[in-house]
C-alpha cells in the first residue's frame, strides 16, 4: 500500500512539473493598452515547436523597441492565422494583431541554432505593425551604431555594444540609411513590408540579433533570444520612455 | 516520503548542474597571430589599394572572397575591432564580417552550450532564404553570406556550392598586429 502511495505522490509531482512546463501562461496586462505577453520560449500554437523555456535574461539590455510607435505585435507569422503552418484565414486577420504577444524564437524550421532545445529554429522574433499595412510603420535603430550592409531585403547594424542587429523585410525603396551611415537611436531605418527580394512575405519585421559569447575559451557568434529584450523595449515605449 | 525527497534533490542537484554563471561584461578577443600565414603580408601587396586602405586599422587578419577582389561595387565599413565588406554582384550581395569584441563569457555551466556551439560551427546555414556560415579562425569570429535577389530558386542561395566555394578560397587582405 506505502508503495502503491509513494508512487501515485511520484508521478502527482512529476505530473505537476510537466504540467507547469507546458502550459503558457499569460501574464496579466501590463502598464497602458493592455499589452500582455505569455513568457519566453513558450511557443503557440504549442505544435510550432520548442521554445528556450525558463530563460528570462534580457540578452540585448536597454535597446530601444525596433518599431517606431505602438501597438505592434510579437507573434508567428507561420503558425499564425493564414500562415503557411497556420489555421486557415487572413494573414491580415484582427486575432493576429491582438496581445498576448507570443515568442516565436525557436520555432520550427531546419537551421542549425545552438541556443534551441532542439538545436534547429527560427533565430529571431517577427513583429507586426499596429495594422496589417504595407510601408505605414517605421523600424528605427535599437541602439546607437553604424549600418555595416544592406542587402535586397535585409539591413545590418551594428550598435556600440558589438551586438549586430538585423532588419528584414523592410521596403527597399523607403530605405533612410545607406551603408557606412552613422545612427542614433531611435533613428528611421525603413518601413515595414513584406519585401523577400522578388518574392514577397507576409507584412512583418524579422529581427534578430547576433552576439558572441565565448564559453570555456571558444568564442562564437550566435543569434541570442531576444522576446524578453522586446518586452522590456515594448514596456518602456508604452510608458512614453523608449 | 523519502522517495519524494530523493526527488526534490535530484531536481534540485539538476538545476545546480545547468545554472550558468555569465559575466555579461564582454570585452575584446586575443588574436591568434601565430597561426596567421607569414607570407601573407607578401601576397597583399597585390590587393588592390583601395580595399587595403579600408581596412588598415583593422586589428585582426581580415579575410575577402579571392574571386571578387577588383570588383567595382563593393562597400568597405570598419573600425580597429571589426569589418564588414559588401560586395554586391549581379543580383546578390554577399557579405563578410570579422569582429573581434565578444559581448558575454559564460563563466561556468556552459558545457551544453559549448558542445551545441561546436556542433554548428562553420556550418553552412539557409535561414531567411540566406545562406551563411559562421566560423572562427585565430581566435575570433567571421560570418560569411549571401544573399540573393531571388532566395528561392538562385542557386547561389538555395545550394551551399556558391558559398562553400569562396570559404574555402578566402584570401587575406590585411590586419594590422
Amino acid at each position: 500500500m506505502r508503495v502503491v502511495i509513494r508512487v501515485t505522490l511520484l508521478i502527482a509531482v512529476v505530473l505537476f512539473f510537466v504540467g507547469c512546463e507546458k502550459t503558457p501562461t499569460p501574464n496579466p496586462p501590463s502598464s497602458g493598452m493592455n499589452f500582455s505577453y505569455t513568457k519566453a520560449g513558450y511557443l503557440v500554437p504549442t505544435n510550432s515547436g520548442q521554445g528556450r523555456q525558463n530563460d528570462d535574461y534580457i540578452y540585448a539590455p536597454k535597446i530601444r523597441f525596433p518599431l517606431e510607435s505602438a501597438p505592434a505585435y510579437v507573434n508567428s507569422q507561420v503558425y499564425g492565422i493564414g500562415g503557411y503552418q497556420g489555421s486557415k484565414g487572413s494573414l491580415c486577420d484582427k486575432r493576429n494583431y491582438q496581445y498576448p504577444w507570443h515568442d516565436n524564437y525557436c520555432e520550427k524550421r531546419g537551421w542549425a541554432m545552438p541556443l534551441c532545445p532542439s538545436s534547429t529554429g527560427h533565430q529571431g522574433n517577427d513583429i507586426r505593425g499596429a495594422t496589417c499595412e504595407r510601408g505605414k510603420y517605421y523600424a528605427v535603430a535599437v541602439e546607437k551604431g553604424i549600418i555595416t550592409s544592406i542587402g535586397s531585403y535585409s539591413v545590418y547594424l551594428r550598435g556600440e555594444s558589438g551586438r549586430t542587429y538585423r532588419y528584414l523585410h523592410l521596403a527597399s525603396n523607403s530605405l533612410k540609411v545607406k551603408i557606412g551611415q552613422r545612427v542614433e537611436r531611435s533613428q528611421r531605418i525603413g518601413l515595414v513590408s513584406d519585401n523577400m527580394g522578388s518574392t514577397s512575405t507576409s507584412i512583418h519585421l524579422h529581427f534578430d540579433v547576433k552576439e558572441t559569447l565565448l564559453v570555456g575559451g571558444q568564442a562564437q557568434t550566435l543569434f541570442v533570444p531576444i522576446y524578453t529584450s522586446l518586452v522590456d523595449s515594448y514596456t518602456r515605449l508604452l510608458r512614453g520612455k523608449p | 516520503m523519502r522517495l519524494m525527497i530523493v526527488v526534490v534533490l535530484w531536481s534540485l542537484v539538476s538545476f545546480a548542474e545547468a545554472k550558468e554563471v555569465v559575466n555579461d561584461s564582454g570585452g575584446v578577443l586575443k588574436v591568434d597571430w601565430s597561426s596567421v600565414d607569414n607570407s601573407y603580408i607578401r601576397k597583399t601587396r597585390s590587393r588592390p589599394t583601395v580595399l587595403q586602405q579600408a581596412v588598415k586599422d583593422v586589428t585582426m587578419p581580415v579575410y575577402l572572397p579571392k574571386d571578387y577582389l577588383n570588383e567595382k561595387d563593393i562597400s568597405v565599413v570598419a573600425d580597429e575591432n571589426f569589418y564588414t565588406i559588401s560586395i554586391n554582384l549581379s543580383d546578390v550581395t554577399l557579405i563578410i564580417s570579422g569582429d573581434r569584441t565578444y559581448q558575454r563569457e559564460i563563466v561556468s555551466g556552459g558545457e551544453e552550450l559549448k558542445k551545441s556551439m561546436q556542433r554548428v560551427a562553420s556550418k553552412f546555414i539557409r535561414s531567411e532564404g540566406i545562406m551563411s556560415t559562421d566560423f572562427n579562425r585565430h581566435g575570433v569570429n567571421y560570418t560569411l553570406s549571401v544573399e540573393c535577389v531571388h532566395p528561392n530558386r538562385d542557386k547561389r542561395c538555395t545550394k551551399d556550392t556558391f558559398l562553400r566555394k569562396i570559404y574555402n578560397e578566402l584570401v587575406l587582405m590585411g590586419g594590422k598586429q
